[in-house]
């Protein structure tokens, strides 16, 4: 139900992401299928406290860059 | 479900997100570590670590009913670094890239100065770095908008995100970030123009929308195509012979900072004037008279979409605040070398809560130079 939830979430914004962000060019070769997913730890946006994508190891993870213009 | 965002300004990302209701983790890469050249990208990531899947959500049953051995599954969590040993690190390093975006991510508003000594440090040794050039303009940008700006620090971040272009002209997330503080597009793109709609819908739910330290505007707001005025004639200078006495204190500190830094010929640009009261000698605006006024003199054969600006008084009679102004340029279509754009600002200022209120000038030059095609 909550993965459920979270996938409402992030199609309403991908919809309104996709309007903003217009076309992009061709992707990137980066992150291929197949790649391991480096560990980034970065600054979380609630209060700016290290996250590590390691942090979900174990789970399977959803994972959307992108940006709000 | 996780996001990593590119922005040079994160509150507007907490702002979409407080609009759409939205609540999973974000990561903040305003430094561009990950290294992608265009957004969105979608990753379905397995429990090793390991992407399965790339584009979209098609293969979402198909990810979640994959299976996988379970090893090296055990979740690492993040520790924040030890900020003296990371400082002593870049101090004493000469070329140690990663030390460096440690330390102005983690240390802060403290370390920035010495994260942009060392950027420029690393870039002493390899100038042909598109990354660090980026990175530079970043914190550059950052310590613009804080406290501890100091002249020229938006100059510079524009000059280096140019650079790390120049090296790089594919790479959309660095040309994004000029663009957005550049000229406006010949096919305005709405980089924040959801950013009324989402205020206006929070506020009708009943909820204060996230502050933003640092409004969109200019570029950032999709608008008509530019529309120069050339040598227009309906306004003239309002003090030509330069009578009015000049700010000699130092009431106010102007910069003038131009997007991109270079303009080939017949090329448009952005001039970002900034106007702060010295808080060192308690200046302050007056409100009861006439608003600040910019007074643009292009040089020959130039053109700009406004010759005089104002910004308008607000309502209580004297205030502290930053005013921003804006204009746009157009070179000539034979520009080469280096011109200087001039112009004044008129206002009325007041030294402290109980001195003279004074009505003052300062003159302001801006130097426009020529891209040269590297």
């Amino acid at each position: 139900m909550k993965l459920h939830r979270y996938l409402t979430h992030f199609a309403i914004a991908s919809a309104t992401m996709m309007v903003a962000a217009g076309p992009v060019e061709a992707a990137t070769p980066k992150f291929r299928v197949g790649d391991r997913f480096p560990d980034l730890t970065l600054p979380s946006l609630e209060d700016g406290e290290p996250v590590s994508l390691g942090v979900f190891r174990g789970r399977k993870l959803v994972l959307h860059v992108w940006a709000s213009w | 479900m996780v996001g990593i965002v590119q922005e040079q300004h994160p509150d507007r990302t907490r702002l979409f997100m407080q609009w759409k209701q939205m609540g999973w983790p974000i990561m903040v890469d305003s430094l561009n570590l990950l290294g992608v050249e265009v957004v969105p990208i979608t990753l379905l990531i397995d429990e090793q670590g390991i992407i399965r899947f790339r584009g979209n959500l098609e293969s979402l049953d198909e990810f979640l009913a994959l299976k996988t051995d379970g090893t090296d599954t055990k979740p690492q969590p993040a520790t924040r670094p030890d900020l003296e040993k990371l400082a002593a690190s870049v101090r004493s390093s000469k070329d140690e890239h990663s030390d460096v975006d440690a330390l102005f991510l983690w240390g802060g508003q403290p370390e920035l100065d010495l994260a942009i000594a060392s950027y420029q440090r690393a870039l002493e040794i390899d100038p042909r770095h598109g990354p660090t050039h980026f990175r530079l303009g970043v914190a550059y940008r950052q310590r613009y908008d804080s406290d501890t700006r100091r002249p020229d620090d938006f100059q510079r971040a524009v000059e280096h995100w140019g650079i790390a272009l120049d090296i790089n002209p594919n790479q959309y997330i660095w040309r994004r970030r000029i663009q957005q503080y550049g000229p406006r597009l010949d096919k305005p793109y709405p980089f924040y123009d959801w950013v009324e709609t989402a205020r206006q819908e929070i506020i009708a739910r009943g909820e204060t929308p996230v502050a933003l330290p640092v409004e969109p505007r200019g570029a950032e707001i999709a608008s008509p195509s530019k529309h120069f005025a050339g040598d227009s004639t309906d306004v003239s200078s309002p003090d030509p012979d330069g009578r009015i006495r000049r700010d000699e204190k130092g009431f106010i500190q102007a910069e003038l900072t131009l997007v991109p830094s270079k303009l080939a010929a017949g090329a448009s640009g952005r001039v970002h004037a900034v106007f702060r009261p010295n808080a060192g000698i308690k200046a302050h605006w007056n409100n009861e008279v006439d608003d600040l006024m910019f007074w643009i003199e292009p040089p020959p054969g130039w053109q700009v979409d406004h010759r005089r600006l104002s910004f308008p008084n607000p309502p209580q009679l004297v205030s502290s605040e930053e005013r921003r102004l804006e204009l746009e340029i157009q070179s000539p279509k034979d520009f080469e070398g280096s011109v200087t754009l001039r112009g004044y600002a008129l206002y009325y200022v007041c030294e402290d809560v109980r001195g003279s209120c004074l009505y003052r000038r300062q003159d302001l030059e801006l130097s426009l130079d020529a891209y040269d095609t590297p």
